[in-house]
């Protein structure tokens, strides 16, 4: 009797237990981060922007895919000129205040890890039928893949450039970063980089 | 590192040299939830009811008992939001994104017990425990994972209950506070543990 009582409640520990419970989908995986250097006032200071292409950087295998630049620079480009900002398209006949520069970076991760010794944690729930409370015996190995895609955006500090030691600031900058895959990449790519701009209230000059 | 270790040798030896006294020695399993408070409930405010415990006591004296806890308790949080921090070397940061937190807290304590009534169906008893908390926090964020953890030094004072009719299992209800000191890798623990199980007499 005493035997079964431990094993109610041991089983009743690993049902309860996980060090890191809870799910989280793939847009939960979406964020946004944006940096100004405190106490920089735009308003009056900046108030036009030159931006070119996106640049890319690439790892863990990742191939480059361009097909989105000319979206992702329409996009920055409404945003900034609806805070009030004003492009300059040519910077060889004027100079810009700030120059923006765009860069996509795509990584993909793999790999693989052995779950023998939690089974009750980890992707792996669904595999085992849910509640379902038994295990395998040997370790099993899960393997995974999943690429994350991150647009960086920067607002070098043009007007107050240093050209005597070629030195430029970076005066504010923001980044989307989110996991590509699933459906929606693309509405939520346009989330993300409008949430960019939201969340810096201090870039509108009008 | 080593008191730690000391300390748990310290706790098994008692509890090993006592369980000759009158068998009332005794191991228990419990179910443990936490309510986190001050800087612990800052970070993760909800009530966890995620938590285990194993316990054991022997008596050295008809009403003091001396033994041993060990337990694991689990605290977790989800939000979402924007969120804006200024700590980042004089940048203003603003991040928007959904926040997991977790805290894992795992206490190993030398007890000391004083039991009121020890003949009765009902046994109340107060008591502490000192040793050792270790513990983790982590925040996932975006595909990030931040984390903090180690040992800090704590000391848990509790009060309980134990029902029974004299057999070899009886009811164990207890509520601990616990408190484990500020580290250079994280801020003061702090919360309330209501355990409720089985001990198992005459272990």
């Amino acid at each position: 009797m005493k035997r079964i009582s431990y094993l109610l409640i041991a089983a009743m520990g690993v049902m309860l237990f996980a060090c890191y419970p809870g799910t989280r989908s793939i847009s939960e995986s979406d964020l946004v981060i944006t940096a100004n250097e405190k106490g920089k006032v735009y308003k009056g200071e900046y108030r036009t922007y030159y931006m070119d292409s996106v640049r890319h950087i690439v790892s863990g295998g990742a191939e480059i895919d361009t097909t989105n630049d000319d979206k992702i620079l329409a996009l920055v480009r409404k945003n900034f000129n609806a805070l009030g900002w004003q492009e300059i398209a040519d910077p060889s006949t004027e100079t810009p205040d700030v120059y923006i520069v765009n860069t996509s970076i795509k990584a993909k991760n793999t790999g693989s890890y052995v779950w023998g010794g939690y089974p009750w944690y980890g992707p792996g729930w669904g595999w085992w039928g849910g509640w379902y409370p038994y295990y395998p015996y040997y370790p099993a190995v899960g393997y995974y893949s999943y690429q994350t895609g991150t647009l960086l955006i920067e607002m070098l500090d043009v007007k107050n450039a240093d050209p005597t030691e070629e030195r430029i600031g970076v005066i504010w900058n923001g980044a989307a970063q989110g996991l590509l895959e699933g459906s929606y990449i693309q509405s939520r790519a346009e989330n993300l980089i409008n949430q960019i701009f939201t969340q810096s209230p201090y870039l509108n000059i009008k | 590192m080593k008191k730690y270790i000391k300390m748990i040798v310290l706790a098994l030896v008692v509890f090993t040299a006592t369980e000759g006294f009158g068998q009332k020695s005794f191991f228990a399993m419990t179910y443990s939830t936490t309510m986190p408070l001050g800087q612990t409930k800052d970070f993760i405010g909800n009530y966890s009811w995620r938590g285990f415990a194993l316990e054991g006591r022997g008596m050295v004296t008809p009403n003091i008992a001396m033994g041993g806890y060990a337990a694991w308790n689990v605290l977790y949080d989800k939000f979402s939001g924007t969120f804006v921090t200024d700590r980042n070397a004089g940048n203003d940061v603003t991040y928007t994104g959904t926040q997991q937190r977790y805290f894992n807290s795992f206490p190993l304590m030398v007890t000391g017990f004083y039991q009121f009534m020890n003949n009765r169906k009902v046994i109340p008893y107060v008591g502490t425990g000192i040793g050792a908390y270790h513990n983790e926090e982590r925040v996932d964020i975006g595909v990030w994972s931040i984390y903090s953890r180690g040992w800090q030094f704590g000391f848990q004072p509790e009060a309980g209950v134990m029902l029974g009719n004299g057999g070899d299992t009886n009811l164990l209800i207890s509520v601990k506070y616990n408190y484990g000191l500020k580290t250079k890798e994280l801020p003061a623990y702090s919360g309330l543990n209501i355990n409720i199980g089985l001990a198992f007499m005459g272990y």
